[in-house]
């Protein structure tokens, strides 16, 4: 069993340092999204760099490198709060990337222009004999989300990594007015290939 | 904590109602059926009040077979339950309006595997919502997100307990009797009312709003135990009105809160909301101290023309430009009502354990504020509290 663990360590430890050379290409994101920490749901989503360029920097030790990208991010996501409303929200972002060799993390400042259908539960019947709940009316509406969002994360292998995201968005409405919203990501990037 | 801090409180958590409403589906129902049960219970039991907690117990021991008997002090059943027909294309509700938890609580209130009935219900999470204050309207509609309840789509609490309790409780019901003194120093239980009437039971359950209790309009013998007159005296129960306005042109948001979002005191609502009518209807709920400045104005026209003049100014004069008619309930200068509900301002479960202790195992209380399971101050609540006492009263 120590063997098994102290492989696994080293195992960790050895893509770490492997990934420190360069960043991979095409991720697929997957994370636990939330608005307002309450209303849970998922995201899933990818990100192509548009324009990439590095810069090195003499460390005490080492050279290290900043890989600096302009980004676009297409996600799909969901959240929900169970009897009440569902959203589907179509998100694209447009970003600026910048990844740090040395500590292996990354950050990135976006703005989103998101698509977000709603579907809200109006009206409902209670069926007095066991409580259930049926006929459920529901409205469908969309709405445009623009946002802000800052992400960080770090890398833990060549192909992963993990991050966290903070959302700030407005949704318009034409006839219920403007509202904010906040969103949450916390996931896991997979990326296809790597860079050789 | 304060009073003001409490409520403050309060009204948080009012506000992250759909998050407790989701988590408390699972664990807010009663501890079992009272289904099936056999009672052997062959005393008499008073109930003090036809309103929530009232009607339920007297439901509750029709299903047993027990002998009882309901004192209402009013002319009317419902207690802080009240419909107002007639004023717009849908029945309005006076008191208690909104259904503050999971709705299957309507089930469980009638505990009846047999209903079939189905009660229709809309979702209470206004998506328009802004906040006067200062002299400036601020819109708040993120509120939206998060502030969900529930309301009956074409009836009203009054009209559920009309249909769904009172037919097997009406012939019990003893109107008019205001209860001026409970004596359980001997075997019987003797009640007296204000005209004089004698009735005595074996049992006796008091429902009356705590307000009654506090103000010593039912005089006790012996008297109530110190700790219990302490707990009663340290419950807040402030002032509240109720107003509803017609207009001709819809010119309001879904809600409209005076001065402070958090608590919430003074609030203007669309009390048509998703009610599939037509009727353009304004509620205004107010309660504590914006309450009282309501009520000592003195009359309905006062209080209605008060309430305009606010929402002229918001609205730049068009409450009075599309005003109809307007209706007051002002809860605080019914006799037998006397106020709002219950606002705990001290150690929650110990002041209830102490309110629902029954005196000599002949005198037990329910209502609003006496529900140890913890929705107090709400009509599902008292409707809860009733089932708790029930149970302990009979030892089921």
């Amino acid at each position: 069993m120590k063997n098994l663990l102290l492989f696994a360590v080293l195992s960790l430890i050895g893509t770490a340092l492997q990934a420190q050379e360069r960043p991979a290409k095409y991720p697929i994101s997957l994370s636990y999204f939330s608005h307002a920490v309450i209303h849970p749901g998922m995201k899933v989503g990818t990100q192509v760099d548009f324009k990439q360029w590095a810069t090195e920097k003499e460390g005490k030790k080492a050279t290290f490198t900043k890989t600096k990208s302009l980004f676009v991010s297409p996600q799909i996501g969901f959240f929900y709060l169970p009897g009440h409303r569902t959203n589907f929200l179509f998100n694209a972002e447009v970003g600026y990337n910048r990844w740090k060799s040395k500590r292996n993390t990354f950050s990135a400042w976006s703005i989103g222009l998101g698509y977000l259908l709603q579907s809200q539960v109006n009206t409902l019947s209670v069926n007095l004999g066991d409580g259930s709940i049926g006929n459920e009316n529901r409205e469908w509406g969309s709405y445009f989300l623009p946002s802000l969002n800052y992400a960080f994360g770090r890398r833990i292998s060549r192909r992963l990594d993990w991050f966290s995201k903070l959302s700030y968005g407005v949704q318009l409405s034409s006839n219920r007015g403007a509202s904010s919203m906040a969103f949450a990501d916390l996931g896991i990037r997979y990326y296809l290939t790597t860079n050789k | 904590m304060t009073r003001k801090e409490f409520l403050r409180t309060l009204a948080t958590l009012g506000i992250a109602a759909p998050l407790v409403t989701t988590l408390a589906a699972s664990c807010n129902e009663k501890d079992e059926t009272l289904q099936g049960l056999d009672v052997d219970y062959k005393g008499k039991v008073l109930i003090i009040g036809a309103g929530a907690a009232g009607m339920t117990a007297g439901y509750l021991l029709n299903r047993f077979g027990v002998d009882f008997q309901i004192i209402e002090a009013s002319a009317v059943f419902g207690g802080r339950i009240k419909r107002l027909d007639g004023f717009a294309d849908f029945p309005i509700d006076l008191g208690g309006e909104w259904i503050h938890t999971d709705p299957a609580v309507l089930s469980r209130m009638l505990d009846d595997s047999a209903q079939q009935a189905k009660v229709d219900l809309v979702t209470y999470n206004p998506q328009t919502v802004s906040v006067w204050r200062n002299g400036k309207l601020r819109k708040r509609n993120i509120t939206r997100h998060f502030y969900s309840e529930y309301k009956f789509k074409s009836t009203t609490w009054y009209g559920f307990f009309e249909r769904f309790i009172v037919p097997s409780i009406q012939d019990r019901i003893i109107y008019n009797s205001p209860v001026r003194s409970i004596d359980y120093s001997s075997d019987r239980v003797v009640v007296k009312d204000r005209n004089d009437n004698t009735y005595e039971a074996d049992k006796v359950l008091v429902t009356v709003p705590v307000s009654i209790l506090k103000n010593s309009d039912i005089t006790f013998e012996p008297a109530l135990p110190t700790e219990k007159v302490e707990a009663l005296d340290s419950i807040y129960f402030p002032p509240i009105l109720k107003a509803f306005f017609e207009f001709s042109e819809r010119f309001y948001p879904d809600l409209l809160v005076m001065d402070d979002l958090l608590t919430r005191n003074e609030m203007f609502y669309d009390a048509a909301f998703r009610k599939e009518a037509k009727s353009h209807v304004l509620g205004l709920f107010v309660i504590d101290d914006p309450a009282q400045t309501y009520v000592d104005l003195g009359t309905d026209q006062a209080i209605i023309q008060s309430a305009l003049a606010k929402l002229d100014e918001v609205f730049d004069g068009k409450a009075s430009q599309f005003y109809v008619k307007g209706a007051v309930q002002n809860w605080t200068t019914e006799p037998f009502i006397q106020g709002s509900y219950s606002h705990f301002e001290e150690n929650i479960s110990n002041t209830i354990r102490t309110l629902i202790e029954p005196l000599n195992d002949k005198v037990y209380f329910a209502g609003e504020a006496m529900n140890l399971n913890g929705d107090t101050s709400t009509v599902h609540g008292a409707s809860e509290s009733a089932y708790l006492m029930i149970r302990r009263m009979l030892q089921l």
